[in-house]
């Protein structure tokens, strides 16, 4: 069975000053050939690979619509390890579409999200990981998440688990050694309890960065929510440095969520705006406080905001004894601080917000400094963010998996426990170790790698 | 010639330890059955340590038991000393290890041969007849030949064999038999390929050389036990077994005549057990230990002779000699027979199916060391499993096949027919993933209903096993009462509680058995790691049930490595699993799932199955 070819436009939507257009498969020169002409007249399959050439892209009827540069490569030398053609077109939406949809009229497939990189995985051009590392470094929104990204792209954080392995894998045998060969073996379960408990403090050291990593490739979702007309859009402007809420006296003027990407102290921030939460019978007000909850539910961190002219109210309280006791990040801000004494005393805000508070003004920009530092400290814990840290939730998972099943080993042989079990707990380390780099697979690993991919990667 | 026309149902070739496993479940299962052997006279012989079981190979004696074989009925019979060992490192690993009389096992199993009806046949065997692709009997060196559907190889280290003793090498079997010659040029002819094995036994001492005050002493257990599921438990302990220590003499001894060691100086060529090591190879690879520790074991009531735990070598007579004298206890020791090493052909044990019969062949069964394997235990269990299949596949049956987490035996068999094994094999409780699951004392619970189907479990048998369920199941019943709000089964998931300290609030627990109430208490005490074991052994089952359809060709799925795509073509898995156990890496198994995966999007009928 031969490999469909797939095409797809590898560069962002929108205008811009040029537009790759990516084919991958057995037939890619043969597609990309029937819509662009070399000026020498040669077809495209001449064209000698690994150098640039100057086309005019036609559309169906033969008229000139473009002119682009194109990249021939011959597999098994490229991304995907097929033929692959890169059709550098002109920027502009509608340029690259009119490329692309004769490109697929000659017979090529539209790839679907992460395809160029899965077949790069499956040609074995790239490893699991490093095809998770691809994906972050396309995405890395700061200088310290693409070192990050970069660092697990060169495979350290395989690296290090495989020291990991074969660590535990010598305590596994020395325990192992004793119950098979028990004429011959002396006790050694104490030195090989030892290498289990340092491998452990290693990897609790790895995932005290694993907060700092997963903000790191994802971004920290920080919701701004409080009573309506507390000065929110005016604080979401100031901690943009920009002019992109709506701010009026008018109580209720936010309706829909806003949000805006940021960078704080070298992490991304995705920060929220969203309607002041109060009873209201406006239709659409409505919608807004509800859609506001939820933003809140789902963000990382909640910045709940109130006018510190006002004070705070019973039902201010309410939401933020609601969210605290769910045990979620909340920053409370008393917020319009310029206009005069706060109405709430330190003592009773430090109460409130079990410590967490900052008294910020929009219009002097007092405080917003502090908001900035409260929020990444969360997640830095004091970490150096350019040290490694895993980078997704499915590395986090099998790091904790081991972690949690060599806490056990410790813990089942301090408690009398026989060796048969603590060996077990090894062994369940060791799977989730192996799990993490793709030694030990499975389909559900694959489709959540794969998954998160754009289209044209 | 002859065309004697002499006709068995089923031919076995050999007379040890699989050999007498495979004849009898075929004989048992209303075949007819003809061993044929170098020697009549050398049935069910024990030419290495005189004892049976230890880490994972009780279990596969109990397994063996529990299918209705006959070995553990045979250490019953000839225990001088039992013993439990691992008994504080836990359930998944304690297993039990008998001392035997050699002579008194072997007689067992003569008699039991007889019983059954086996024909006994003095030969040797050197060439196979095959009639398109289907084994039809075999050819003996005079001439004869003997017709049957089914051949069970049991050759042991007989397959041209070589005893190498110093610079001091013969054509020869263990105890002075004649080597096995032209069955392995016939098997290379029917395109099945061979391999050369090593193993080595240690000296014997004369009884009455050896100073006995100068050692210790090794006792059996003070509890009753027993190997087989239908024996008297019974304490055994008649003063058979001592023990004690190489010197820092013993090992300058050895160090000064490396050059003269075959196992260094390239006399042998086969590869040995790295789990059995002669004593010139420990010396040589822990340099830093000081000393070993060997045991002495009588061989038989009937016998003179001492076998010496942990002192194989395959050094010449005088350094074995002088290496003895060195020993405390043993200055006068008078070497009965030297230790040595042999050398023998082995298939290479991935051309035999789950089934045990070959790829190449149909009819045409291997047992024991001729499939790289090592150990008594191992053998028999092998021996079993192919008289089994020897005698129902006679009858259009299914052939039984034992998966990893059912059995030992199925570890063990998988792991001959899905790797190529490149030292003797010997079974480790740490081969075993779901060791928590497969305990020796369960092994009737797991097998024995497989065992009554097959049609090998005899009515008494079937009977005690029954007994004891409903015992089993009284017991776990009783561990529902509550004490104090809390159900006995719950307090017990502490290594500190024991079934015993609620006897007074449990008086049904006084009409209970030691052994059910232990098997009871147990079940209760690891009921959380047994049921993790048997999350995770679903969970394989599941992935591993998954089909790879027909219609795919390794050859168009890109990036699998060339490795997998042969192993692909030649063994065609209908399965996830399959193609696991023939070997193809998680990586590429990875990559064929996600080719499934697009072959299904594409093709319709997708490789969900």
């Amino acid at each position: 069975m031969k490999e469909e070819t797939i095409a797809a436009i590898a560069t962002p939507p929108g205008t811009g000053g040029i537009s790759i257009v990516r084919v991958s498969g057995p037939d890619a020169v043969l597609a990309a050939g029937k819509t662009l002409r070399l000026r020498s007249g040669a077809p495209l399959s001449s064209v000698r690979p690994w150098t640039v050439r100057l086309a005019s892209v036609v559309d169906r009827e033969g008229v000139a619509i473009d002119e682009a540069l194109v990249l021939v490569m011959r597999g098994p030398r490229s991304y995907t390890g097929e033929d692959l053609v890169e059709v550098q077109c002109h920027g502009g939406s509608l340029v690259s579409q009119k490329v692309l949809a004769s490109v697929l009229e000659a017979g090529a497939r539209h790839a679907e999200p992460g395809e160029f990189t899965r077949r790069a995985f499956l040609n074995g051009r790239i490893t699991l990981e490093e095809a998770e590392a691809v994906l972050e470094v396309v995405n890395a929104p700061t200088e310290y998440a693409l070192s990050q990204a970069g660092r697990r792209l060169r495979g350290e954080l395989g690296a290090r688990v495989r020291k990991w392995e074969t660590r535990l894998y010598s305590a596994l045998a020395a325990l192992q050694a004793s119950a098979d060969f028990p004429e011959d073996v002396d006790e050694v379960s104490s030195h090989a309890m030892g290498e289990v408990l340092s491998v452990h403090k290693e990897i609790a050291a790895l995932l005290d960065r694993a907060p700092l990593g997963l903000a790191l490739s994802c971004g920290i979702e920080a919701c701004l929510v409080g009573p309506p007309n507390a000065g929110k859009s005016s604080l979401f402007n100031a901690l943009l440095a920009a002019d992109r809420a709506i701010v009026t006296e008018v109580p209720g003027t936010t309706r829909d969520v806003l949000r805006e990407t940021t960078e704080w102290d070298g992490l991304p921030v995705i920060l929220l705006d969203t309607a002041g939460l109060r009873q209201t019978s406006d239709v659409v007000e409505i919608i807004g406080v509800e859609r506001a909850e939820r933003a809140a539910s789902e963000s990382e961190v909640i910045i709940y905001v109130f006018d510190s002219a006002l004070g705070l109210g019973s039902e201010d309280r309410d939401w933020i004894g609601k969210w605290l006791k769910q045990g979620r990040r909340v920053l409370l801000v008393a917020g319009k601080s310029d206009a005069g004494a706060c109405k709430v005393s330190e003592s009773e805000m430090n109460e409130v917000a079990g410590g967490a508070f900052v008294l910020a003004s929009a219009v002097t920009g007092a405080g917003l400094e502090e908001i900035k530092k409260r929020v990444t400290d969360w997640f830095r814990r004091g970490q150096d963010p350019r040290l490694l840290s895993p980078g997704s939730a499915r590395q986090v998972d099998c790091l904790r998996r081991a972690s949690s099943s060599l806490g056990e080993a410790l813990s089942r042989r301090s408690e009398g426990w026989t060796e048969d079990v603590v060996v077990l707990c090894l062994e369940e380390a060791l799977k989730a170790l192996a799990e993490l780099t793709g030694k030990d697979v499975s389909e559900e690993t694959l489709e959540q790698v794969f998954a998160r991919f754009c289209v044209g990667k | 010639m002859t065309g004697s026309g002499e006709r068995f149902d089923i031919l076995v070739v050999g007379s040890g330890h699989a050999a007498v496993e495979a004849a009898l479940a075929g004989s048992r299962l209303g075949r007819s059955v003809c061993v044929v052997t170098l020697d009549t006279g050398n049935i069910a012989g024990m030419p290495c340590n005189p004892a049976i079981g230890g880490p994972g190979k009780a279990q596969i004696v109990s397994e063996i038991d529990a299918l209705g074989g006959e070995m553990a009925l045979a250490v019953d019979g000839s225990t001088v000393e039992l013993r439990v060992l691992n008994a504080s490192k836990g359930p998944a690993v304690q297993s039990l290890r008998a001392q035997v009389d050699k002579r008194a096992y072997a007689r067992h199993m003569r008699e039991a041969l007889s019983r059954a009806g086996v024909v006994l046949r003095q030969g040797m065997v050197t060439d196979l007849s095959v009639s398109e692709g289907a084994v039809q009997g075999i050819v003996l060196s005079n001439g004869d030949r003997v017709r049957a559907p089914r051949v069970v190889l049991c050759t042991g280290v007989y397959l041209e064999s070589r005893i190498i003793v110093g610079d001091v090498v013969e054509d020869s079997g263990p105890l002075g038999e004649p080597s096995a010659k032209g069955l392995s040029e016939s098997l290379k002819r029917l395109g099945i390929s061979l391999g050369r094995f090593k193993t080595g036994t240690s000296p014997r001492i004369a009884r009455d050389s050896i100073h006995w005050e100068e050692l210790r002493r090794e006792t059996g257990s003070d509890i009753p036990l027993a190997f087989s599921f239908l024996s008297r438990p019974r304490v055994w302990q008649n003063d058979a077994c001592y023990s004690t220590y190489t010197n820092e003499e013993t090992h300058r001894i050895i160090s000064a005549n490396r050059h003269r060691a075959p196992m260094f100086n390239g006399t042998i060529e086969g590869t040995g057990p790295r789990y059995c090591p002669s004593i010139e190879d420990k010396v040589f690879r822990f340099a830093e230990r000081k000393r070993h520790q060997i045991f002495l074991e009588m061989e038989s009531r009937d016998s003179h002779e001492v076998y010496i735990l942990g002192l194989s070598t395959s050094l010449p007579v005088d350094v074995q000699v002088a290496m003895v004298h060195s020993l405390p206890g043993m200055k006068d020791a008078r070497i009965i027979k030297p230790g040595y090493a042999i050398e023998y052909d082995c298939i290479a044990s991935n051309q035999i199916k789950p089934s045990l019969e070959t790829v190449a062949i149909k009819g045409l069964y291997c047992a024991g060391q001729i499939n790289g394997t090592s150990g008594y235990e191992e053998a028999a269990a092998q021996g079993l499993i192919a008289g089994i299949n020897a005698a129902i596949t006679l009858e259009g049956r299914d052939p039984v096949v034992l998966e990893r987490h059912e059995a030992y035996i199925g570890v063990l068999i998988d792991d001959l027919v899905t790797n190529v094994i490149d030292e003797p094999y010997r079974m480790l409780t740490s081969r075993c993933e779901y060791r928590l699951l497969l305990r020796q004392h369960n092994a009737d619970q797991r097998l024995t209903p497989l065992g009554r189907r097959v049609g090998l479990v005899s009515d008494r048998r079937w009977r005690v096993f029954q007994e004891k369920k409903t015992m089993l199941d009284r017991g776990r019943e009783l561990l529902g009462t509550k004490v104090d709000g809390i159900e006995v089964r719950d307090r017990l998931r502490t290594p500190d509680v024991h079934l015993e300290d609620f006897a007074p609030v449990l008086p049904g627990l006084a009409g209970l058995p030691e052994d059910i109430k232990a098997e009871v208490e147990l079940e209760a005490k690891y009921s959380g790691f047994i049921k993790r074991q048997e999350r995770e052994a679903q969970r394989l089952r599941r992935y591993s049930s998954k089909r790879i359809p027909a219609r795919l060709s390794p050859a168009d799925v890109p990036g699998l490595s060339r490795e997998a795509r042969d192993k692909l073509e030649k063994y065609a898995p209908s399965t996830i699993g399959r193609a696991l156990e023939v070997g193809v890496s998680p990586s590429d198994v990875l990559i064929l799932l996600a080719y499934m995966k697009d072959l299904g999007a594409r093709g319709g009928q997708g490789g969900d199955g």
